[in-house]
């Protein structure tokens, strides 16, 4: 017998190392949100004016700030505001999104066609000028922030929901049901929302990573978490004035916010890749 | 005779993949298939989905895929041993001295290139003929492909091409480089009888002109005219191969008496396709109707803006138990019709009227009709039952979820009484209740489309309308959905719209039939008399295009 041509291993799929340390760092911001005494027993409010600018050392893994106050507690304590307020707004914008797209697909033609305009010029400005839009007029504040950054990401997500809803509606299990009787608001429920919602998750995902950083921003702007209280964008704010004089007051929470939201995005991308398959 | 010379010629083909799962075992797509093909001759290769044949015809040009074990004893092209070629001498085979001509031209074609060019990259490739006489050949090619305006059809893009020319293009790019021998991969399966007919007759043609064909298919009746000799395929083994004539009169394998018995026609009526046992057929013709269309129309935006007639003014009478056949080629309107009488679409004028049994006739559906709220209500009497089950059936839903919905939409039953109303639907299409907890996504097609029939059941309706529902199944599994939908009508005495693009599955479930052309009915009557006496020339022209076995198909027992 003759090989004519030799067939090629398959390589086995192996799980990423990236996506495990992604989560394995999920698990630790979350845990640093949920009991931040855990990982930090140091009080992130302690001020002690016998050592300012302590550099990162084993009294301080990050070092102090300009009033002595602990930057790996505070670090760890900022994490339940940009987790909370993040997850949160996402959560209120998948619920907003996920109405608006839904009547953008399936409403009377009057509905559709203002909503699909209305969600067009929205998104024709930046999510963070849409944001500030809303904080004008609420004025700010954690529940403010969590508000407009939600705002912010409806009209994304009512694009996507939109989208997949119209395809969904279509199909042929939901002409079969309509053979079957099922009235229409039945239907939506038990057939369109699922199928439509569940690739919206992965995008949801994505999405936790984008609220952090406008969470931070806003913060950081002066328009969200008011100091004293830790978060990360306002750390980032007030360790800007110090950055040639003590780098890691703001590095710190600089990271914290990059490595959270690379490591949700990563997550979010494998949940994507993961729908696509199937 | 003149000495033939073998332009291929395989012995012990074996090709295997490798396995999908780390646990599971190498797939063994084929296993010691020996063929050959002469000039001049044509060897049909036929067996059903998943039987190898097709994987057989791309090991020959080397096509097999990279993942792929192929191994043989001989493997001899044109008189050269091609056992040890690498892609480089394959590709220099290919195109000049074997062609191929895939099934969907559509797919096959690349949409941003015209016909021309299509037609003339193998000559480029090959540089068989000069670059400056390239497009008269084209032209030249198209023209004798059978192909009218060749001039304008090589500066035009596939999809603008009916499916009949494309396929016709795709032989003639197959041929262009001027192959002795042609691979045609089921080259009509997606074409409408008339148009198949012709292509078969183009294949004829360039076979008596000596090219050698390797002609592949799903369908004995397909090949039973063209083919010279008849290798037939299951499992990715050749269980018998020998000459057609002796092949279609008289098999010795027991899968090749069983596909060729498995094939319904008018001559298999009354009877059940598997075991060939007696099958009720409602005498009469006197039941009460219940779904009377009358002058039904509609009308389509085409996408240029022009309206399309897709149903024109569309009566028929459905009688309690009986089976009518909507026979007609793509783009008759069939489909539209059937949503139409199902309520799913509302016509632009006319009336579907809805009887249910010992109540008043109803308006079910028309311009004035009572609306998708006042069809709710009956929508139990009327069940669809389509071509693409999978699709019909909600992704997340299980086996007994699909079954259980229709059984929740429709009627009172509480959980424990709908439980065991599902098993016994399931019961009554032939699956058992292991197949509950399943997706529909991990059944065969066969038993796919069991589910949906069972769904349709479980309303207990009155009326079916089916909508090709076995034009996506192998011949086998066809003969075995067919028994069941005609045992149902026997027991249930349930009513049928029965629609195809296939002849001879009409014939053989019809008790009725009316004939669809350009949206609207050129001929109706009974059966019998369609199929015996037709009237109208189209229904001659399409029964004269149905590819028939030559002689009796012989029975077991």
């Amino acid at each position: 017998m003759t090989d004519v041509l030799t067939a090629r291993r398959s390589v086995p799929r192996t799980t990423r190392p990236g996506l495990v340390l992604a989560a394995v760092f999920v698990v630790i911001a979350a845990v640093a949100a949920a009991f931040p005494t855990l990982l930090a027993s140091a009080d992130p409010n302690l001020t002690d004016p016998a050592s300012p600018f302590a550099e990162p050392g084993v009294d301080h893994l990050f070092g102090t700030d300009n009033l002595g106050r602990d930057v790996f507690a505070r670090v760890v304590h900022g994490a339940r505001f940009s987790l909370l307020i993040g997850v949160g707004a996402t959560v209120l914008a998948v619920v907003i999104g996920t109405a608006l797209g839904i009547a953008a697909a399936l409403g009377p033609r009057v509905v559709r066609a203002t909503l699909l305009r209305g969600i067009d010029i929205a998104m024709a400005f930046p999510d963070l000028l849409l944001t500030l839009l809303v904080i004008a007029v609420l004025g700010p504040g954690p529940l403010n922030t969590l508000i407009a950054v939600a705002l912010g990401m409806v009209p994304r997500f009512a694009r996507v929901v939109r989208a997949q809803a119209l395809p969904v509606a279509g199909a042929g299990y939901v002409t079969s049901a309509v053979a079957l009787g099922t009235p229409r608001l039945r239907i939506v429920r038990l057939h369109i929302l699922p199928n439509t919602v569940r690739p919206l998750l992965a995008v949801a995902t994505v999405g936790v990573g984008t609220a952090i950083i406008s969470v931070a921003a806003l913060s950081f702007l002066g328009l969200g978490v008011k100091p004293p209280d830790a978060e990360w964008g306002v750390m980032l704010a007030q360790g800007r004035e110090f950055l040639r004089l003590a780098w890691w007051i703001s590095i710190f929470p600089g990271l914290a916010v990059a490595a959270t939201v690379v490591s949700i995005t990563v997550l979010g991308r494998a949940l994507q890749r993961r729908n696509s398959e199937v | 005779m003149p000495v033939r010379q073998r332009l291929v010629d395989i012995e012990n083909l074996s090709v295997s993949f490798p396995a999908a799962g780390r646990r599971s075992a190498p797939v063994r797509a084929v296993q010691d298939v020996s063929l050959h093909v002469s000039s001049g001759e044509c060897l049909a290769l036929v067996g059903e989905s998943g039987s190898g044949k097709s994987v057989t015809a791309r090991a020959v040009i080397g096509l097999a895929g990279r993942r792929a074990d192929v191994r043989m004893s001989r493997f001899h092209i044109d008189g050269v041993d091609a056992s040890s070629f690498g892609e480089k001498q394959f590709r220099q085979v290919r195109g000049t001295t074997v062609g191929l001509v895939l099934q969907d031209a559509l797919v096959s074609l690349d949409p941003l290139r015209t016909i021309g060019r299509e037609v003339a990259e193998p000559m480029a490739i090959h540089n068989t003929v000069p670059r400056h006489a390239r497009s008269r050949a084209a032209v030249d090619l198209l023209r004798s492909v059978g192909i009218d305006d060749p001039e304008v059809r090589v500066t035009q893009i596939s999809h603008e091409l009916s499916g009949g020319l494309r396929q016709r293009a795709l032989i003639a790019s197959g041929l262009a480089a001027g192959p002795s021998l042609l691979i045609a991969d089921e080259p009509t399966t997606a074409l409408d009888v008339t148009v198949q007919a012709r292509i078969l007759a183009l294949l004829g043609d360039l076979r008596d002109d000596g090219t050698g064909l390797l002609l592949i298919s799903h369908d004995l009746a397909v090949v039973a005219a063209l083919a010279d000799r008849i290798a037939v395929m299951k499992d990715g083994r050749i269980v018998e191969q020998g000459a057609a004539q002796d092949i279609l009169r008289d098999p010795q394998h027991e899968y090749t008496r069983a596909l060729l018995s498995a094939a319904p026609s008018g001559a298999t009526r009354g009877t059940t396709l598997v075991g060939r046992t007696p099958i009720a057929v409602p005498s009469a013709h006197s039941g009460d109707p219940v779904l009377v269309v009358d002058a039904v129309s509609k009308s389509f935006d085409r996408r240029d803006g022009s309206r399309h007639r897709a149903v024109d003014s569309v009566s028929l009478t459905l009688r309690q138990g009986e089976i009518h056949g909507l026979v007609g080629e793509s783009g008759s309107g069939k489909s539209t019709l059937a949503s139409i009488a199902l309520g799913l679409v509302e016509p632009d004028t006319g009336t579907v009227r809805l009887t249910p049994p010992g109540g008043p006739s109803l308006n079910w559906n028309s311009p004035s009709g009572p609306g998708e709220r006042g069809r709710r209500a009956h929508r139990s009497r009327i069940q669809p039952i389509w071509q693409d089950p999978l699709s019909s059936f909600d992704p997340r839903f299980t086996v007994a979820n699909v079954i259980d919905r229709a059984l929740v939409e429709t009627g009172t039953l509480d959980a424990d009484a709908r439980k065991a109303r599902t098993i016994e639907l399931l019961h009554q299409v032939g699956l058992d209740p292991d197949h509950l907890a399943r997706t529909p996504r991990r059944l065969s097609g066969g038993q796919r489309q069991r589910v949906a029939i069972a769904r349709a059941l479980a309303t207990e309706p009155d009326i079916l309308i089916c909508d090709e529902p076995v034009s996506a199944l192998d011949v086998s599994i066809q003969a075995q959905v067919l028994d069941l939908l005609l045992d149902l009508r026997a027991r249930t005495g349930v009513s049928m719209i029965f629609i195809s693009h296939d002849l001879g599955v009409i014939s053989h479930v019809s008790d009725t039939v009316s004939v669809m052309k350009d949206g609207a009915i050129v001929e109706r009557g009974r059966a019998e008399q369609i199929f015996e006496d037709p009237q109208h020339s189209y229904t001659v022209e399409l029964l004269d295009s149905v590819p028939s076995l030559p002689y009796p198909v012989p029975v077991d027992g």
